[in-house]
């Protein structure tokens, strides 16, 4: 049986969580103070995941390039794929909060999206 | 072509020679090695015009020096450049060192300097109230003075080039070589550079440091100069009235010592020190040297306001074996002439040699005067010296003067455009800085950098990789990212004032998710957060301009701001909310010793270069301090391609949220390294390597303990400072822990219907805090507004104080009557605390008592109060919030 020590990041708390797990199964969770820390816990240790921002090229915006993220969380071990990818979008202006940029990155079955708007310059 | 005369050295003693030289119709050019003007001694040193009493009798230092002070009265007039003779103090704090001083008097009257004076005590604290309690006496000196060094480089450069004198940058001389001209046999001098072959009659050696190197080469009778480092620091406007003279101590064999003086821009400057080095190129500052000036400074000047610093730097002077000004033609080498050993008071005799050079020069050939010499020369126009309506015309016949770039020392585009665009421009951020003093202020460039070198990318069609901080290889950045891998509470009138471009300040440049958690349950980026309430902005229709920076807000809220549109207008407000945000602290507020390379960026520039701009500061990156906006640029310039080595951070906890270390370092595997500091900066040009050291209890570093990292980029990421400069000018109380106001309840500062939010209060951790904050403030001041100051007055007013690990409160009073029926009071502890408790005391009474898990000085904490727990203690004074063991 492994035993991890974590911190929380569900929260600015930050609480410090001891997993107890072997492969896929989670044998105890302590520390959490809340629902989110249980979740995070078992997640982390079998499943890693993260939200991945950055930007992308505009072609004829107002500005060069606008901002974007991940609409959900995608493995934790896809991070520099997935910015691979980011960095060989060209996108169009005009660009609005939530427009998809790359369907399904890399597999994951999540979508890059932008999250600050574009107007054509 | 053959050239009449070549100056070596376009520091302030070749450009003197230059622009006298330019009177007369010869053929004249400067060689230098740099990429601009002023980029040796002439750009570090105290800026001093001496009286003259100091050299020794009978020396060309002391001629040069007191014609020089002579001069510079009239020469800052013709060159449009600012002087201002402030009077210099030389004070005793011995009284068996009296005698020294009449010594020093004696001398001055020797070498001619006017109006000199022994002062007592008293009347020496009559005229300066801040020298230190020993001062017995002091030697003043009314004819000293205060210059700009640059602008005085500049200025006789600029001056010499319309007058046909040619300046050739980048160009090193690299061996000198004495022939004869064929047609006239007269003896000239063969100049080999890195770029191609000069030839000249006559060689004037104004190579600083490096004269002996040239006189050297070409003479038996060898000569030889140590380059003698002065450390230097430079402290915050805020501070520049501390005194209003120049302090010297008495001097000393290695020079005039420690001075402490105003600055002509209204700093205040502490140094030089004195350091005999070897490297000609050692212009690097030491953690002994900074310390040294602290130490000594106080001894002459009282209270010296030593925390003020906003940068520190070195200047190297060209210091001759037997201490003296090597003026004339060399003894065995026809035609070189020397201008060699030209150390203090070398800037203000500046003007003295260029004349005495010039007259030996027209005389070794025959010059004639031309008739078209223009003597004169405008400065870079400084709209701060105009009225408002003149400003006004200028920004309709030229919007760029509407535009501020720099908001530390108020430069608009129109100066730095200027600076560009005259003769002998600017090329570099350094070569801007100088000419307009953008980046010079307390922010040391960390917002105007990336602005500045869009303005010179458009101007000179220089790719931003080609942009350099001081020329050669100080590239700025390294390659495309990419590649690199209350309106609702019914006021009507409401008015935006942005000096950014867009609404959403910096929330645009944070890109990363995290933000609106507790106010929209969601994790949203920057953009999206901010973007949420810019919606709202549009949706009631409230009015902002953009692009407008606020100059002024007076006590009686009328605010004067500009642009590029309106110029420059005011508005007579009823009430004011001021949202100005923070700044990064910089390098300099540091003192972290070593060379000033580009590559030094604060965290937030980084953070604006990547993320808006697209371009990458570096590919190896050292951070040092480990707060927010440091972890997430580590992991940002990862996701990049960059190689983030370590994170030192100076106290035993990190400064950043504990998410934030998981995800942007832990994740990673980049190592954070607590209680360590940077001892050592690499790099003449481009930082090169970092050397961090652990510190012990005391903070300082612990000798052995040192890593060396080689790197291209170190970020700093040490803290946030509220930017308080218009509440300050407006007279707002400020608190002293958390540099921002000091509110009430209703987040009102200590003018009636001026009000505070955000981070310009105190420093948040959460954006959601600030939104809150900021809607409370909005409600207030609508509230204020329409019921002007009537329910403002009476009632009591109830103290909030922090003790015992709390380190301040947001409210700092609380009236009861006013406040609402549950009021968050927010703080921060100074240290972690582990399972402890929030203690809230009404009085002596302790009546909350909440127990923590942890607390850290990253993150904010909150208690809330009750109005009615409040009411029922009708005599309650103080309310006092602590954090207790137990």
């Amino acid at each position: 049986m492994e035993k991890r020590n974590l911190t929380c990041i569900g929260c600015p708390m930050g609480c410090q969580i001891t997993v107890e797990f072997e492969g896929e199964e989670v044998f105890s969770v302590k520390g959490n103070t809340c629902a989110i820390g249980d979740k995070y816990a078992r997640q982390e240790v079998t499943h890693p995941e993260r939200t991945v921002t950055s930007t992308v090229v505009v072609i004829g915006g107002a500005k060069e390039r606008t901002s974007v993220k991940t609409s959900a969380n995608i493995p934790k071990d896809k991070i520099f794929q997935c910015m691979d990818e980011i960095n060989k979008v060209r996108a169009h202006a005009p660009l609005k909060i939530g427009d998809v940029v790359i369907k399904d990155v890399c597999g994951t079955g999540v979508d890059v999206i932008v999250t600050k708007n574009c107007e054509i310059a | 072509m053959l050239y009449d005369v070549i100056i070596i050295g376009a520091g302030v003693t070749g450009s003197a020679v230059a622009r006298e030289l330019s009177r007369y119709k010869l053929n004249v050019c400067v060689l230098e090695k740099e990429e601009d003007v002023c980029c040796g001694t002439s750009k570090a040193n105290s800026a001093i015009v001496h009286a003259g009493f100091d050299a020794a009798e009978g020396s060309l230092m002391a001629r040069f020096n007191v014609r020089g002070n002579e001069m510079m009265g009239d020469l800052a007039k013709d060159l449009d450049i600012p002087f201002k003779r402030n009077g210099a103090m030389v004070v005793c704090i011995h009284e068996s060192e009296k005698d020294g001083l009449k010594d020093l008097y004696n001398r001055g009257i020797a070498n001619g300097v006017k109006e000199l004076k022994i002062l007592n005590r008293e009347e020496c604290l009559e005229i300066e109230p801040n020298l230190s309690d020993k001062v017995v006496a002091a030697l003043y000196a009314p004819t000293s003075g205060i210059i700009c060094p640059f602008m005085l480089n500049i200025a006789m450069a600029e001056n010499a080039n319309v007058n046909g004198v040619d300046f050739f940058f980048n160009t090193k001389v690299e061996k000198l070589t004495p022939d004869t001209c064929k047609k006239c046999g007269q003896p000239i001098w063969k100049i080999r550079t890195n770029n191609g072959e000069y030839k000249t009659r006559y060689v004037i050696n104004a190579a600083g440091v490096y004269a002996d190197y040239f006189h050297n080469m070409v003479s038996e009778k060898k000569i030889h100069i140590t380059p003698r480092r002065g450390d230097y620091c430079l402290l915050d406007k805020t501070v520049g009235n501390h005194v209003s003279h120049t302090i010297f101590p008495q001097p000393t064999k290695l020079g005039k010592g420690v001075l402490v003086s105003p600055t002509i821009h209204g700093n205040l400057i502490v140094g030089p020190t004195a350091v005999d080095i070897e490297n000609k190129e050692g212009n690097n500052t030491t953690a002994a040297g900074i310390a040294d000036l602290i130490a000594k400074a106080g001894d002459h000047v009282r209270n010296l306001p030593i925390r003020q610093v906003i940068t520190s730097f070195a200047g190297l002077r060209a210091h001759e074996d037997h201490h003296e000004f090597i003026l004339g033609e060399v003894e065995d080498a026809p035609h070189f002439i020397d201008c060699a050993g030209i150390e203090s008071p070398g800037l203000t005799s500046s003007p003295a040699i260029g004349e005495y050079i010039g007259q030996m020069m027209k005389e070794k050939l025959n010059a004639e005067e031309k008739e078209d010499w223009v003597g004169t020369r405008k400065g870079i126009l400084n709209p701060a010296d105009l009225s408002i309506e003149e400003r006004n015309e200028l920004i309709k016949k030229n919007p760029a003067y509407g535009r501020i770039i720099c908001r530390c020392e108020s430069v608009t585009e129109g100066e730095i455009i200027d600076a560009i665009h005259r003769p002998l421009g600017a090329r570099s951020l350094d070569g801007v800085k100088r000419r307009t003093r953008a980046g010079m202020g307390r922010c040391q460039a960390g917002f105007c950098s990336p602005r500045t070198m869009e303005i010179i990318n458009r101007e000179l069609g220089l790719p931003l990789t080609e942009i350099t901080k001081s020329g050669g290889d100080s590239k700025l950045v390294i390659g495309l990212a990419a590649a690199v891998a209350a309106k609702k509470a019914g006021t009507d009138s409401i008015l935006i004032i942005e000096r950014d471009k867009e609404l959403g300040g910096i929330l645009n440049q944070c890109i990363h998710n995290g933000f609106g958690l507790h106010t929209f349950k969601e994790e949203l980026t920057g953009p999206e957060y901010a973007y949420r309430f810019i919606q709202q902005v549009y949706d009631l229709g409230i009015e902002y301009k953009l692009d407008t920076m606020v100059m002024d807000i007076a006590e009686d809220k009328t605010v004067t701001a500009m642009n590029r549109t309106d110029g420059m207008f005011q508005i007579k407000a009823g009430a004011v909310i001021l949202a100005m945000g923070c700044r990064e602290r910089p390098r300099g507020a540091l003192n972290i010793p070593g060379y000033r390379p580009a590559g030094i960026y604060s965290a937030g520039t980084a953070q604006r270069l990547v993320n808006m701009e697209g371009y990458m500061p570096g590919r190896e990156v050292v951070i040092l301090g480990s707060g927010d906006i440091g972890l997430i640029m580590a992991r940002r310039m990862t996701f990049e391609g960059a190689i983030v080595k370590v994170v030192a951070e100076l106290m035993p906890f990190s400064g950043g949220l504990k998410r934030n270390i998981v995800q942007c370092l832990d994740d990673y595997g980049i190592p954070l390294k607590l209680s360590h500091t940077v001892v050592d900066i690499e790099g003449k040009e481009r930082v090169s390597a970092v050397t961090i050291a652990e510190v012990g209890p005391d903070m300082k570093p612990i000798p052995g303990t040192e890593e060396r990292y080689t790197c291209d980029t170190l970020l700093l990421s040490t803290g946030l400072i509220p930017e308080n400069e218009l509440s300050r000018n407006a007279g707002v109380s400020i608190n002293p822990v958390t540099n921002g106001p000091v509110v009430n309840e209703i987040l009102e500062t200590s003018i009636p219907g001026v009000f505070a939010c955000g981070n310009v209060l105190h420093v948040h951790d959460l954006v959601d805090y600030v939104s809150e904050e900021a809607t409370r403030a909005g409600e207030n001041a609508a509230k204020y507004v329409q019921n002007g100051c009537k329910d403002q007055e009476g009632g009591k007013i109830i103290q909030l104080k922090a003790t015992d690990g709390a380190r301040y409160t947001v409210p700092c009073t609380i009236n009861p009557e006013r406040m609402d029926d549950l009021l968050t009071v927010r703080f921060r502890v100074g240290a972690v605390f582990k399972d402890s408790f929030v203690s809230v005391y009404f009085d002596d009474e302790r009546v909350m008592h909440k127990k923590k898990r942890i607390m850290a000085p990253g993150e904010m904490e909150q208690v809330i109060l009750q109005k009615k727990k409040i009411a029922e203690k009708p005599d309650l004074k103080t309310i006092t919030i602590k954090i207790e063991a137990e």
